[in-house]
């Protein structure tokens, strides 16, 4: 009998205590974040979509091999002694925003940016190429571009 | 909070069944679309009502290659994929190739890196076991403690994201060290973030842990003692909550592990008996209390220096041989197995993951629990489908 | 309500019977009320399931740290018709193996018993629909109704988790009606009478100590024990966590309504919150005094006797109070389990509420 009025009890304070913890939330600040009107701080060393500068670009193809799901695809023509860019294409289904493209590369010209979201209704819509000047995350030669240090492989 | 009344199985239905109220047999397929089966597990029960008769996991439904991608790929491009085993200790599964392809071409990693591995790898055993925690917690209709839990996990994962880049997968250690030095004021934040950790813990504990309800759906339930644990070469938690005092990090120590002072916890805890469900969970609040423990340490005591040598480049080729290194990763002993034929790929990486092991137990020791006790089982042996299958 | 649809009722007969040219008779009338009760439904009940739920999920997100619904309208009020306009627009589908005439009808059966119970209850003085003599009664009895149409979805959908359920709702909720009807017994002889009117109208005058759980104080060694045994019994017959084992979404999907979709999900959904709603206006006539105010101004002879606002005012908090307390019980506890649900009921409820019961009855005989 008197386990069975202490079971009670225990029961009844723990609730209680549970309360006393939850309750009190009810009146402080919520900790979520409004994702699209505030924006979470990313920083300088996040891997997101990939930054490019076009103009310091060689096509030496060092990024497309050491990528280990081949995700990075890339055309050039030879125009005199410098290699020009027709196509450098990164496939966002397949990569694994490891940074290891960033690190072998000669001029340091492919850098991972803060970039984290992307989405499309089709595949083909992640399939980004960095050749094409409009894009936003590709760079001419002169501009600032943000998180330059992502290439972290030299120091 | 002291127990004022100890709880054992005093309360626990007696799993017979009298012959006269046995009902037709019905198999439930629990997953691979089950709100608690922690992925794309399936479990096929077979119940006499509530009353499980027999269960088989069925697994292989994540199956990636893990290892066979990473046999086929040069020593660099493999290491991001390891991440995708136990994505929820993703540093661990790194620092496991990492030592073991290290071991094997015996190659040196500064003690400022060693401390900059276990710093990382114990932040991320915090938040694998508060995630770990919560979910048991949601299994259980707890789903309160589940998003206070995850509060604190996103800080961590914050700051690990300060210095790796990545919030889930971050394939920050390397053959031969780390990839980055800690960035300005980061140590200074990880030790404030231990604090919020456990001024939090008691938050957790009396809102759900010492919970009444909580106390009887867990105390003495799906009892996995040390015979069973031993037979299935069952680790981690499972196997200390149990009664076993095994923990790689103090008996094999591995990258600097035997600097830190930090204790074991082994079951059984106040209540319960030793290797129920309750003593499981209770064993992943304490190692969170000790790995803070060790963070802490290792933050004042950060040695300077370099923190990794580079010497592991895409055409790296290591030396012939082979090496065997077994880790405590979140979930249990995480062991790599390597052969190397002198070429620029692993001939073989064999990954022991402990969730593989761990999930075996559910075979034999589901009968006779109540459906609701299954889930218990499951959730408290928590496993990691992305490790079963590899 | 009722005092104000018959009117309503009479005028809108006679003027259909207008329209089409005949003397008025019963058919006209049948169809008057059922545009009144139509009426009723949209505007009172719907209004009162919607807001239940969004009280809810603002609750469940403030408590968890998190915001709530704050997108669809200002602070998210409209969230809730949001999700109804979405449940309207969804597919209902009806599987081939569901026996579907059962399936169809069960959220019927549902809807029916959460939100009659409503009818009984005295919101303030005047204004109540069916002032019954035996409102409790019927009360008890509507929270076995809504259970057939649960085990009627288990049954016919067809699915191993409903039927899991159900079965779970059957042994729980009818377990659970002896502590509540028991527990219920305790006002009722008290005051004598099984009329909820009446119950009311016993603890008029005095204040606080004049509501039953705290009459004149000594009545308190019985009535507390006994409001905490309704109490938790009415959480079990409503399905609330920690007794939300008929649906409990990690270990049986989504229980009896697994296979529901759309709509008709939505008329499981809805009743929640209304028996919520009832449950909680019962407790309070039955321990709390009802419309009676805590200072004894709405007694014989207060500043207050019989002013409708300030009845309405009071019972509105109490059953508010006591729903918003089931609503942080949810997103506290963990889930128990069936056999412990079982122990709660048969070894600790039940005792103690005929305890409650013969106590009540020793001190009404003092
Ligand atoms: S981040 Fe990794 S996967 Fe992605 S393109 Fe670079 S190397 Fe390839
Ligand atoms: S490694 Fe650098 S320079 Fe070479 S192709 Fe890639 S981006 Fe261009």
């Amino acid at each position: 009998m008197k386990n069975w009025f202490a079971r009670i009890w225990h029961g009844l304070k723990t609730t209680l205590i549970g309360l006393s913890i939850t309750v009190p939330y009810l009146f402080r600040k919520p900790y979520t974040l409004q994702y699209p009107e505030e924006v979470p701080d990313i920083p300088e060393t996040e891997r997101g979509l990939h930054n490019f500068e076009i103009d310091k670009c060689i096509a030496c193809y060092q990024c497309a091999k050491i990528c280990p799901v081949d995700c990075i695809a890339i055309e050039d023509e030879i125009k005199g002694k410098n290699a020009v860019l027709l196509k450098f294409e990164i496939d966002y289904t397949k990569c694994l925003f490891c940074a290891l493209c960033c690190e072998p590369c000669p001029t340091e010209c492919i850098l991972m940016g803060p970039t984290f979201d992307l989405v499309g209704y089709t595949r083909d819509e992640v399939i980004i190429d960095y050749a094409d000047r409009e894009n936003p995350r590709t760079w001419s030669a002169g501009e600032q571009i943000p998180y330059p240090i992502a290439s972290f492989a030299r120091k | 909070m002291t127990p004022d009344i100890k709880i054992d199985h005093d309360e626990r239905a007696a799993p017979a069944i009298p012959r006269d109220v046995q009902t037709e047999e019905m198999i439930f397929n629990l997953g691979p679309q089950h709100p608690a089966t922690h992925g794309v597990l399936r479990v096929v029960v077979r119940t006499d009502g509530e009353i499980v008769l027999g269960c088989q996991p069925l697994i292989g439904n994540l199956h990636r290659c893990a290892e066979k991608i990473i046999e086929s790929l040069s020593y660099v491009q493999g290491l991001p994929y390891v991440d995708r085993m136990d994505y929820l200790g993703s540093l661990n599964n790194e620092l496991g190739i990492a030592l073991v392809v290290e071991k094997a071409a015996g190659i040196e990693v500064p003690k400022r890196g060693q401390y900059l591995r276990v710093i990382t790898c114990e932040i991320n055993r915090v938040i694998s076991h508060l995630f770990s925690a919560g979910q048991f917690g949601l299994d259980m209709g707890a789903f309160t403690p589940f998003l206070y839990m995850f509060r604190e996990r996103e800080e961590g994962i914050l700051l690990l994201n300060e210095i790796t880049g990545g919030r889930l997968l971050y394939h920050y250690i390397r053959y031969g060290g780390v990839t980055r030095d800690a960035p300005e004021g980061w140590l200074g934040r990880v030790v404030k973030w231990c604090d919020v950790v456990d001024g939090h813990l008691d938050e957790y504990n009396n809102l759900l842990t010492y919970n009444r309800i909580f106390l009887n759906r867990t105390c003495g339930v799906a009892l996995l003692q040390k015979d069973v644990c031993l037979k299935y070469a069952a680790t981690g938690p499972i196997l200390r909550g149990a009664g076993i005092k095994r923990d790689l990090r103090k008996d094999m120590p591995y990258s600097s592990y035997e600097d830190f002072d930090f204790e074991i916890p082994v079951g059984p805890f106040e209540h319960g008996v030793a290797g129920d469900s309750w003593n499981r969970h209770r064993q992943r609040l304490y190692e969170i209390e000790e790995s803070l423990k060790i963070i802490r340490q290792a933050c004042a005591n950060l040695p300077d220096g370099d923190v990794g040598n580079r010497k592991v480049t895409r055409a790296w080729k290591a030396p012939p041989g082979e090496a065997y290194v077994a880790t405590e990763a979140p979930r249990g002993e995480l062991s790599f197995y390597f052969i190397s034929d002198g070429g620029r790929k692993p001939y073989r990486m064999k990954a022991r993951g402990p969730s593989f092991n761990n999930i075996a137990v559910l075979e034999t020791e589901a009968r006779g629990l109540m459906l609701a006790d299954l889930i218990a089982l499951i959730g408290s042996v928590d496993i990691t489908l992305g490790e079963v299958d590899r | 309500m009722i005092a104000a649809a018959q009117p309503v009722s009479t005028a809108i007969a006679d003027f259909l019977a207008e329209l089409v040219g005949m003397p008025p008779n019963w058919f006209f009338s049948a169809i008057a009320m059922l545009l009144v009760a139509t009426g009723v439904l949209m505007l009172v009940v719907t209004p009162v399931g919607l807001g239940g739920v969004y009280i809810e999920r603002k609750f469940a997100g403030r408590m968890q740290n998190r915001r709530g619904p704050n997108r669809v309208g200002p602070y998210g009020l409209l969230q809730t018709l949001a999700d109804g306009v979405k449940l309207l627009a969804k597919e209902d589908i009806i599987a081939p193996s569901t026996d579907a005439p059962l399936f169809r009808l069960a959220p019927y059966v549902v809807f029916i018993g959460a939100f009659t119970g409503f009818v009984v209850l005295p919101y303030a003085p005047g204004i109540v629909a069916g002032p019954l003599d035996v409102g409790v009664l019927l009360f008890l009895a509507l929270i076995a109704f809504e259970t057939i149409g649960i085990v009627m979805a288990g049954w016919s959908s067809n699915n191993k988790w409903s039927l899991l359920g159900g079965m779970r709702e059957v042994a729980q909720v009818v377990s659970y009606e002896l502590p509540l009807g028991i527990a219920a017994m305790c006002p009722v002889i008290a005051a004598g009478t099984m009329s909820l009117n009446g119950i009311t109208d016993y603890q008029g005058g005095g204040g606080i100590f004049g509501w039953l759980i705290l009459r004149n104080g000594y009545w308190a060694v019985v009535m507390v024990p006994a409001f905490l045994i309704f109490y938790v019994s009415g959480l079990a017959a409503a399905k609330r966590a920690p007794f939300d084992l008929p649906e409990a979404e990690s270990e049986l999907v989504a229980g009896f309504h697994t296979e529901y979709s759309g709509m008709r999900f939505g008329m499981f959904f809805l009743p929640e919150y209304a028996l919520m709603l009832s449950i909680s206006g019962v407790t309070s006539v039955l321990f709390l005094g009802g419309y009676h105010d805590p200072f004894g101004l709405s007694g014989p002879g207060g500043t207050f006797h019989d002013v409708w606002w300030w009845g309405l005012l009071w019972f509105f908090l109490k059953t508010t109070f006591l729903f918003l307390s089931q609503i942080c019980l949810r997103w506290t506890l963990p889930r128990m389990r069936i056999d412990q649900v079982m122990y709660l009921c048969y070894k600790v409820l039940l005792p103690a509420s005929l305890a409650c019961l013969v106590g009540t009855a020793a001190l009404r005989l003092l």
